[in-house]
């Protein structure tokens, strides 16, 4: 290479230009010399006889320039790049090893597992499909979400903001969410997909912000308890009264042992060896109340019938109202005289005329027809009933007689909390009152029944004294659940967890740190009214603060962002999946 | 130690005559004739005899009828006198550019410019051959004057042509709206430009057949100087047409009354020094020292008028230590002289010259005299006069780029290509995209006297001063009239290498052709090949400007006028 | 006077300000600025911000990409090659950022994705590598006070090297010796054969010159005053082709880095068109 080029150079297409220095031109019989005078002119010697040149160099071979080579270069590398990448899609186009030029990351391990045997196309559905639909795909776009609902499943709307149906702002509700706007795939297979950014609430959400400390709103009035529980129990009474004033420890019918550890330890009462949801919930009323209350419920009577007069139940019975009672004391002494042939038989047909049977099976459980029978006759000959009974049995249960108040009474008294069938009379009371649409029943019975049923001073098993609100409230009522502790579900989209909390201080003592007692609270009103309204209702906790949080939930500390406290599904299911593998293994 | 040494008689002045034909007879008739006949010949000196001028820097052209003696914007060194017969004059506005063989390139359209990537030809120096056969005397290099009845734009310019050209007795009359003038036997034309170097500014074509004797610049230089008739017709000549405008153009008499300038013009003495083709003596000795010939005045010396530069460049030197240090250099329009007499006038102290004035090459010059000055200019002047010496006041380091132009006489250049060293990568981005300019031939070398980081390349500089056009047969070479680039007709280019051995810098290079399958055309007469010259031609076929310039990635190629760029710099 | 110096500052900012680099180094931020607002508009409605991000670096590609083409127009009559030049540094440089705001990682997973970022790390890397020896490479060929064309160096390392053995040769016959011939011979015809001490030459070391001076100073002592001229006519010509060694070095380098760039570039372009096309396909 590192020789002198002649003066021809290369041909056009990179071969050597010719071995002679020039082409010797005829004129005449003569052969003349032609090299050009830049290249040395007319040579000495001239040309040979036979018309070549006399002056012969070894052929060449031209080095291609640098430009030539960096054409080629470019050219072979961009070839291989293009034949490697159409090798691997060509033989293994469906398999892990042709899907590598296609996937941009791995799939997180749970989905991977899931799609394992369908491959690409349980997401993308063109994968499979042939080229026409390839090229249309360009065009047009993708639906993933799609695929996302094969398996999961979400509240109505599934593809709206929250899954929920906002009433308030109509916008919002127009609002529909792809999955992909906030879960990522294909970016590898630890890669925690349910992980949100404040960024990713901050997109709709208006008021915006990145840190907990600093941008979240004050949490509301009266946070958390702004509704009532099922039950009235007045924290504040219990603490500084109950459990301390010896007017009430002393009461020989309450246990001063009990009063003393829990008047200062909250786990007395609540139960934290399961925490798991937000709420803690109470232990039952055998543990915690019947040591004071039990008392209470046993001392009350539900009377069913009295010699002269129309009972709230009898009355019921005979579907007679309060002011037609009179007239219809004839019926009743019927009735009774009913009684005295088959008890039994004549209660299922008062209740069947009532057509209120249908439910409600358990409303004269374990009566003792013989009992009734011996009333009846007594009290249609206009005597008075003496029954003898042990004194076991002589205060609870199905009774009649005398009772406290020395009135002739046949009468029914709880033995425990959970009475049965004071319950089912409760709950018929609650469901008559609440619909009783075809006018059958006299509404001025079901009145009557409903304010001898929750009367808190007279009322049978003493029931409305706490579970009054239960008994009451419309929200309640109608989710079936009266009696048990009720969960909040008022806020949905709040995922408060005590459990890691609890662990992390003294359970026994620190409760107080947040949920600090509220002494001058009005809890008790609420309950006084006879209508309950829910936004009159005072918790008798004062309300817990965003500073409670954010001492420990801030930057640098403990991770405070939206998903740590708010979830963003609401009821979010994955029953489909199981459908699929039930199908799946059937088939 | 490797020197060898040959030698050969010392060059004399008439070695080379203009005309080896010329004969002793000739010479005889031609001094018959009265313009030689009242010239007193004892005035010559013995080495210049009139007739040795006669015989050495005359020669005698024969013309047709049509044919064309001096072109319009042609540079020459010759005047004329014509013998016999009858020529015609085309004043400005002249014949239109096709009749004088530089038709101006048309400008490609942008799908022409783009098309040149593919179009472009894989041979060197391809050509459409076709268009020369048209014009096969031009191609044998036959005649060298071409007829203005031969060319196919004649129908252009004459009412009515006739119908067999060779038979006509006289070229027929041009249309109305070109403006003529006819001259007859005894009247001399053409000596302006051969005497100030300026470009001819009309067409003159034979009218009948005539006969011109061509008097070379060097001859009639010595004629004017030792024969006053001539020289009153030649000067009178020159005052009419051209000193008066001269005058009014120089910015020392700007806001003078017209009058006092026409006073000047009569009392102004003009001169040229040095040699026409300077280009040829700089070739062979590229030294920069200055020779005492060439010098004009003298530092120290006192002077009588002050000297204005009508053409060419002059340089402006002082004595340092063994040397001689060029302060600047003057070209057309500067003076030198006036600080001095001024001073002189205003103090009443003579005082001597404080630098000397040497040409460079060739300088034009008109001299007004000291005492016109006082009388007319001083009491007004409004300039204020800088001081030339004044410049020797910046250290050497400084002067070093100019005395390096002038060394190499860049001063000439108007659009050198400079390539900035320190900036360029060396790509070769700019020869490919002139390449790709013109047909696959790159105009110029990336290659040159280097300045610090300034390289002067290989490329034409569009000379203020153009040499090369000198002598050019057919005019093919020639200065554009709008942008003033100096531009190769190839259509009318007959390959005989005169601009291309003129040029002092190599830019031009004369090159073989070949068809568009890449055959080399050859000379039917005599096997050898046809050339043509080729030079930079500032891409004006291109739109944009030259694709060299634009072709830079780094910004480190520039046109420039290098006398502003000297100046800039310094 | 002060009114004077405050002129000369005054021009100078602007000659530091109002030229033609700063407005595109302004126009780039702009249209960055506008682009990168925009995907951030389009991230918070929960759009796809990668979709304005992703096509708008493409955008930027093809512009980058189509500088080697204007360069290949060279004749084309459109913005000049160095306002391309600029263009593309500028460019180039920036769209690192509209990178990592389309990328939003370091490395992206996926064997084809990340050898699209690879191979855009590495044409970053050797373009600013290109440009770091556009600007210095220069410099230091000037420097050398010589000056030669890059295609011309085979040539006239031959001549040089005809010229060295024409005088050896002379020396010779001259002088009736054989050790200038014999050195030549054994060592100094190794150097002039063709360019030696490349990498030292690009790192600007003096090797060549040194091994020169070593090589005439070792064999002074064999020589007689006559045969010295010769050598000192070796050791100027063996300088001077020392000095073209470094063009060759300095030169070679400020072509070679486009044999990185170049390919680099196009297959990332190649990828890139992957990279659309899937993601058209699969994804949007």
């Amino acid at each position: 290479m590192w020789k002198k080029e002649c003066w021809q150079g290369p041909r056009n297409d990179g071969r050597c230009g010719g071995v002679f220095e020039c082409k010797p031109q005829k004129n005449g019989d003569r052969y003349l010399c032609t090299r050009p005078q830049n290249a040395g002119g007319v040579c000495k010697q001239g040309p040979l006889p036979d018309g070549n040149c006399c002056l012969k160099r070894p052929a060449c071979s031209p080095v291609p320039s640098n430009r030539v080579v960096r054409k080629y270069f470019t050219l072979i590398s961009s070839i291989a790049l293009i034949s490697i990448m159409t090798l691997i899609l060509a033989l293994n186009f469906n398999n892990k090893t042709g899907s590598i030029v296609i996937e941009p990351g791995e799939l997180t391990s749970i989905h991977a597992a899931y799609t394992e045997d369908i491959g690409c196309s349980s997401c993308h559905k063109v994968h499979d499909s042939n080229l026409h639909s390839w090229i249309k795909s360009v065009f047009t776009d993708t639906d993933i979400s799609n695929q996302c609902l094969d398996c999961h499943g979400f509240h109505e709307p599934q593809m709206g903001a929250h899954n929920f149906e906002f009433n308030k702002v109509s916008t919002q509700n127009a609002l529909t969410v792809e999955c992909s706007d906030c879960h990522k795939e294909h970016k590898g297979s630890n890669f925690e997909i349910s992980e949100m950014k404040p960024s990713t609430c901050n997109n709709c959400h208006e008021k915006k912000f990145n840190e907990f400390e600093a941008g979240h709103p004050e949490f509301p009035e009266k946070f958390p308890s702004s509704m009532p529980n099922s039950i009235n129990f007045n924290h504040a009474t219990h603490l500084e009264e109950y459990f301390v004033d010896p007017k009430w420890i002393d009461k020989p019918d309450r246990d001063k042992e009990f009063a003393t550890i829990a008047k200062d330890d909250c786990t007395v009462c609540h139960s934290i060896d399961s925490v798991k949801s937000n709420r803690i919930k109470p232990k039952g009323f055998e543990e915690i109340c019947s040591s004071c209350h039990l008392q209470q419920v046993r001392s009350r009577n539900l009377v069913f019938f009295r010699p002269d007069l129309f009972t709230a139940v009898s009355g019921l019975l005979l579907n007679v109202s309060e002011d037609e009672e009179d007239e219809k004391i004839d019926d009743y002494i019927e009735m009774l005289n009913s009684f005295t042939n088959e008890p039994g038989l004549e209660l299922s047909k008062l209740i069947e005329t009532l057509d209120i049977n249908n439910g409600f099976s358990e409303l004269f459980l374990g009566i003792n027809p013989l009992l009734l029978k011996s009333t009846a006759e007594k009290w249609v000959d206009e005597e008075d009933l003496e029954t003898e009974l042990s004194e076991e049995l002589k205060y609870f249960g199905w009774l009649s007689g005398y009772d406290e108040d020395y009135e002739q009474t046949f009468r029914y008294k709880a033995y425990s909390h959970n009475d049965p069938i004071i319950k089912e009379w409760l709950e018929l009371t609650l469901n008559l009152s609440k619909k009783n649409t075809d006018g059958k029943i006299n509404e001025s019975a079901i009145e009557r029944l409903r304010e001898t049923m929750l009367d808190k001073k007279t009322g049978p098993g003493a029931c409305a004294k706490c579970h009054l609100s239960g008994l009451t409230d419309e929200v309640a009522l109608s989710t079936q659940l009266t009696w048990k502790y009720r969960i909040n579900k008022d806020r949905k989209f709040t995922n408060y967890s005590h459990g890691p909390h609890i662990n992390l201080l003294n359970p026994s003592e620190n409760c107080i740190d947040c949920h600090e007692l509220d002494k001058s609270s009005k809890y008790h009103e609420f309950f006084k009214e006879d209508n309950l309204k829910i936004n009159n209702f005072n918790s008798n906790f004062l309300s817990i603060k965003k500073e409670k949080c954010d001492t420990c939930h801030k930057r640098g500390k403990i991770d405070a962002s939206c998903t740590q406290c708010h979830r963003y599904h609401y009821e979010p299911i994955n029953k489909k999946v199981f459908n699929k593998d039930v199908k799946k293994s059937n088939s | 130690m490797f020197n060898t040494s040959v030698t050969m008689d010392r060059p004399q002045r008439w070695d080379s005559p203009f005309d080896h034909n010329m004969t002793d007879a000739q010479v005889e008739l031609l001094l018959q004739r009265p313009e030689f006949n009242l010239i007193d010949k004892s005035r010559f000196p013995s080495s210049i005899s009139l007739e040795g001028i006669l015989k050495n820097d005359c020669r005698i052209n024969r013309y047709k009828p049509g044919d064309i003696i001096v072109r319009d914007g042609d540079y020459g060194n010759s005047a004329f006198l014509l013998l016999k017969g009858k020529v015609t004059v085309v004043t400005r506005p002249g014949l239109p550019l096709e009749i004088l063989g530089r038709t101006r390139k048309k400008k490609k359209s942008f799908w022409q410019q783009i098309s040149q990537i593919w179009k472009n030809s894989p041979y060197p120096e391809a050509r459409n051959i076709s268009r020369y056969f048209d014009k096969t005397q031009i191609m044998n290099g036959l005649n060298t004057n071409s007829s203005i009845l031969n060319t196919k734009y004649s129908n252009l310019i004459f009412n009515e042509l006739p119908k067999n050209i060779d038979s006509i007795e006289s070229v027929p009359k041009l249309k109305e709206v070109y403006e003529t003038v006819t001259l007859g036997s005894g009247a001399i034309f053409g000596e302006i430009a051969a005497l100030s170097r300026v470009s001819r500014t009309a067409t003159i074509f034979a009218q009948t057949e005539s006969q011109v004797l061509e008097i070379r610049w060097q001859g009639l230089r010595e004629i004017r100087k030792y024969d006053d008739r001539w020289k009153k017709i030649i000067d009178d000549n020159f005052r009419n047409n051209l000193l008066k405008d001269t005058l009014l153009e120089n910015k020392l008499f700007k806001g003078f009354d017209e009058k006092i300038i026409e006073k000047i013009s009569k009392y102004s003495l003009f001169e040229t020094y040095g040699t026409f083709e300077w280009h040829h003596s700089f070739n062979k000795s590229n030294d920069n020292e200055t020779s005492e010939k060439d010098r004009i005045v003298q530092e120290g010396h006192y002077t009588d008028g002050v000297i204005l530069i009508a053409g060419g460049f002059g340089r402006v030197s002082k004595k340092i230590g063994n040397g001689e240090r060029t302060l600047t250099y003057l070209r057309v329009g500067d003076y030198f002289g006036l600080d001095e007499l001024y001073t002189t006038w205003k103090t009443g102290h003579e005082i001597p010259l404080e630098t000397s004035l040497t040409t460079l090459g060739y300088l034009h010059t008109i001299r007004v005299p000291a005492h016109i000055l006082e009388q007319y200019i001083f009491p007004d002047l409004k300039i204020k006069s800088s001081r030339l010496s004044d410049i020797a006041e910046r250290s050497l380091a400084e002067d070093t780029l100019l005395e390096w132009a002038v060394g190499h006489r860049y001063i000439n250049g108007t659009q050198t290509m400079l390539i900035n060293l320190d900036k360029c990568v060396r790509c070769d981005d700019c020869v490919r995209a002139c390449s790709d300019a013109h047909n696959g031939n790159p105009r110029f070398i990336r290659e040159g006297y280097v300045h610090g980081a300034q390289m002067v390349a290989n490329s034409c500089m569009h000379c203020i001063d153009p040499v090369c056009m000198i002598g050019c047969p057919t005019g093919a070479i020639h200065r554009n009239h709008d942008d003033g680039a100096v531009v190769i007709n190839d259509d009318t280019c007959i390959g005989c290498s005169t601009c291309a051995n003129s040029c002092p810098y190599k830019n031009i290079k004369m090159v073989q052709i070949r068809d568009d399958n890449g055959r080399v055309l050859l000379s039917s007469n005599n096997n050898q090949p046809i050339m043509k010259a080729t030079k930079c031609d500032l891409c004006q076929d291109q739109m944009g400007g030259p694709a060299c310039v634009r072709a830079c990635p780094h910004d480190a190629l520039e046109r420039v006028d290098f006398h502003n760029y000297v100046h800039w710099e310094s | 006077m002060g009114a004077k110096k405050t002129n000369i500052v005054v021009k100078k900012l602007r000659d530091i300000f109002l030229n033609i680099n700063m407005l595109f180094l302004a126009s780039t931020l702009v249209l960055y600025f506008l682009i990168l607002y925009y995907a951030y508009r389009v991230d918070l409605l929960l759009g796809r911000s990668e979709i304005i991000t992703g096509y708008s670096l493409l955008f930027v590609i093809l512009f980058l990409i189509f500088f080697n083409v204007r360069k290949r127009l060279t004749v084309l009559p459109v913005i000049k090659v160095s306002h391309w030049t600029k263009l593309h540094i500028v460019q180039g440089c920036f769209c690192i950022i509209l990178y990592f705001s389309h990328v939003k990682t370091l490395m992206p997973l996926g064997a084809n994705e990340i050898a699209l970022a690879i191979l855009f790390y590495l044409s970053v890397i050797t373009g600013l590598l290109g440009y770091f020896f556009n600007k210095t490479i220069p410099r230091r060929l000037t420097e050398s006070n010589i000056e030669i064309i890059y295609e011309k160096i085979p040539s006239v390392i031959s001549d040089v090297r005809d010229q060295v053995e024409k005088i050896i040769i002379k020396c010779a016959t001259e002088n009736n010796t054989d050790t200038l011939t014999r050195h030549y011979v054994e060592t100094l015809n190794w150097f002039f054969v063709k360019p030696r001490f490349l990498l030292n030459h690009f790192f600007g070391g003096q090797q060549g010159r040194h091994w020169v001076d070593n090589q005439t100073q070792s064999i002074q002592h064999f020589l007689n005053d006559s045969e010295k001229q010769y050598l000192i006519e070796i050791q100027k010509l063996a300088q001077y082709k020392n000095k073209i060694d470094f063009h060759y070095s300095l030169q070679s380098c400020s072509k070679a880095w486009l044999f990185l760039h170049i390919p680099i570039s196009v297959m990332m372009l190649i990828l890139v068109f992957w990279h659309l096309l899937i993601v058209n396909i699969y994804a949007i």
